[in-house]
């Protein structure tokens, strides 16, 4: 009887409960006070399981001693190579998900609740950030819950004979043997966890009368399962900041291919997603343009000139990304890009094309050559003579390139925070 | 996939942003005349005919240049002289004769015989700062000069008062100490305007191109 209400208590916070059964067990729950102590026991446990879990964290210094000890095994004196940070990045998601499974899950969840525990390990527990020897599970429980160090969680044993089974939770990574079960669904007594703060003895923690918010309304819904693991979420650098320079073509052209470091411009993005990016770009940079239409005369007639000439003007530009993680020797990324915005009289569309290489974990050295097509609003030859009305001769002499092609290639430092 | 279609929808807007080609073309220097005949009168065309707004000291005038063809008992210099029939208001003035080949263009006066009066107009390479020189006594025994022509613009776009656009314009300036004179043809079509600071031109001090038929 009580095996089968145990099984459907895990059921019920393991989520796998069916509405009705659900329902079933939250009334039995709420009349039986022996049904209510075993439920709340269960409830206990998890809860003390996942806040042990959730406790468990890495401190810098415990990282780089991580590190140190894979440097020393590798027999590598230093990292020089700069582009390690995903291997880096690999190594501490490795070391995480080591010490939470093998130390939390595998280990110190079922010992620490078990009442015939033995100190499990004589030589580790977690204290201020850092590994220390000869402290029991349930001091680094305590810890972990924020207690003082000297003080002692223990179940008091039932009197009746536990049975130790061993349950499997679908949601957890490990078997484990608790010390949770009773003889009968009826004869279970309620048995106080105590707790003593002076004597590492136990004292009473009394049970709290089940109230109406901790019966969930939620029923068949998900209850996680404390006892899975919670991949702490990355922290994801959602901008980044890049400062580039650039040389270049322009096509059709009134001078010479624009020079190394002619060009330079800011880009701001923010990624969408990992991949995924927008961003705005300000540059300054050597735009053709058109220049002013200066009149004079000569001869018998007017001569009105314009004349065609590059000059250093900022542009703004809007642009969309997308990255392509490579990795071919080292790490890299393929950058492939589209971006429009408003040049000196004009407007600009275009694409471009690059790699990313990693420098350090938020420095990349970026390069790229982009494509665009820049037009310019300036008045037509057309529209400049059809709008002289002189009363002698008008001689027009203009360039008049509206369309132009720019091939630039970028490079620079990308920065991402 | 988004990225795709993304890139491809901005593809379209690229190309129909507004142009129909991506870039325009380079432009080019205008490449040097060979063919002297497309940039002067119509010689060639008998019955066709320009009409001139002339003005000299004295005053303003409408000249028609009626083109009468090859003058077939005149030859100059192993070219052909043509023959131009000059009025004002039905009124004839005088004939005026020309002559010209592939390389070189005339104005010979009032005789194919006038070889002192002659006046190199075009001479070919026809190119931006391409000169020749020429003597010319005006028809006087008495006063022979040299006058320098020098092409210096080609390929211009110009608008007459009138609001007649011309598009592949020489200009040519022609001088001999303070005396200079200036000539605008354009292609297919021929003089178009013409001013001259010599008080005894044929031309008065501005010829302008008013109609041709």
């Amino acid at each position: 009887m009580t095996s089968g209400l145990e099984d459907h208590i895990i059921a019920y916070f393991d989520g796998e409960l069916s509405d009705a059964d659900s329902a079933e067990l939250l009334h039995r729950v709420s009349v039986s006070p022996e049904i209510r102590s075993l439920f709340r026991e269960h409830e206990m446990l998890r809860e003390l399981s996942h806040a042990s879990v959730a406790a468990l964290t890495i401190s810098p210094e415990i990282e780089s001693s991580i590190f140190l000890k894979i440097e020393a095994l590798a027999e590598k004196p230093s990292r020089k190579k700069a582009v390690w940070v995903f291997s880096r990045r690999t190594a501490i998601i490795t070391a995480l998900a080591l010490i939470l499974f093998s130390g939390s899950l595998g280990y110190l969840i079922p010992k620490m609740f078990n009442e015939n525990a033995q100190p499990f390990v004589n030589n580790s527990t977690v204290n201020n950030g850092t590994l220390e020897r000869g402290n029991t599970p349930n001091e680094r429980v305590n810890t972990s819950l924020g207690n003082k160090p000297n003080t002692v969680i223990e179940e008091v044993r039932t009197n009746a004979s536990r049975s130790n089974r061993t349950y499997q939770n679908s949601k957890s990574y490990a078997l484990y043997p608790t010390n949770a079960s009773h003889q009968t669904n009826d004869d279970v007594q309620a048995e106080p966890i105590t707790q003593n703060t002076s004597d590492n003895t136990l004292q009473l923690v009394t049970l709290v009368s089940l109230k109406s918010e901790d019966i969930r309304p939620n029923i068949g819904g998900e209850h996680r399962s404390p006892f899975e693991i919670r991949e702490p979420e990355e922290s994801r650098q959602l901008f980044e900041a890049s400062l580039q320079t650039s040389s270049g073509f322009t096509y059709p052209a009134d001078a010479s291919p624009i020079k190394p470091f002619a060009d330079e411009r800011l880009s701001v993005a923010y990624h969408i997603t990992e991949n995924n990016l927008i961003g705005l770009r300000l540059s300054s940079g050597l735009y053709q343009q058109l220049g002013n239409v200066t009149r004079s005369s000569s001869n018998g007639i007017e001569i009105v000139s314009r004349n065609i000439s590059t000059q250093r003007s900022f542009s703004e530009e809007m642009f969309i990304a997308h990255l392509f993680p490579v990795s071919f020797t080292v790490p890299f990324f393929l950058e492939f890009a589209l971006d429009g915005g408003l040049v000196p009289s004009g407007y600009s569309l275009g694409a471009e094309a690059g790699l990313r290489i990693p420098l350090s974990e938020n420095m990349m050295f970026n390069a790229a050559f982009s494509l665009s097509r820049v037009h310019s609003n300036a008045q037509t030859s057309e529209q400049i003579l059809s709008s002289e009305s002189a009363g002698t001769p008008v001689l027009l002499e203009s360039s008049d390139i509206h369309n132009t092609i720019y091939g630039r290639l970028h490079y620079g430092l990308l920065y991402r925070f | 996939m988004k990225f795709i279609l993304t890139s491809f929808l901005f593809s379209a807007i690229l190309i129909a942003s507004g142009c129909s080609s991506i870039a325009d073309p380079t432009p080019s220097a205008p490449a040097a005349v060979m063919h002297i005949q497309d940039y002067y009168l119509p010689l060639n065309n008998s019955g066709s005919s320009l009409t001139y707004c002339v003005k000299t000291t004295t005053g303003a005038d409408t000249v028609q240049m009626l083109m009468q063809g090859v003058n077939s008992t005149d030859k100059m210099r192993g070219g052909l002289c043509y023959s131009t029939y000059m009025s004002r208001a039905n009124q004839r003035i005088f004939n005026y004769y020309y002559t010209m080949n592939d390389s070189e263009a005339y104005s010979l006066g009032t005789s194919c015989m006038g070889e002192n009066s002659s006046w190199l107009d075009l001479k070919t390479p026809l190119a931006i700062g391409q000169q020749w020189t020429f003597d010319n006594s005006g028809g006087s025994f008495y006063i022979n000069k040299t006058y320098t022509a020098t092409v210096t613009r080609r390929g211009a776009t110009m608008k007459m008062p009138d609001g007649k656009t011309y598009s592949d314009v020489t200009e040519v300036i022609y001088s001999s100490g303070a005396d200079s004179t200036v000539k605008w043809f354009a292609k297919n079509v021929g003089l178009i305007y013409t001013t001259s600071k010599n008080p005894n031109s044929d031309f008065g001090q501005e010829m302008r191109l008013l109609d041709q038929k």
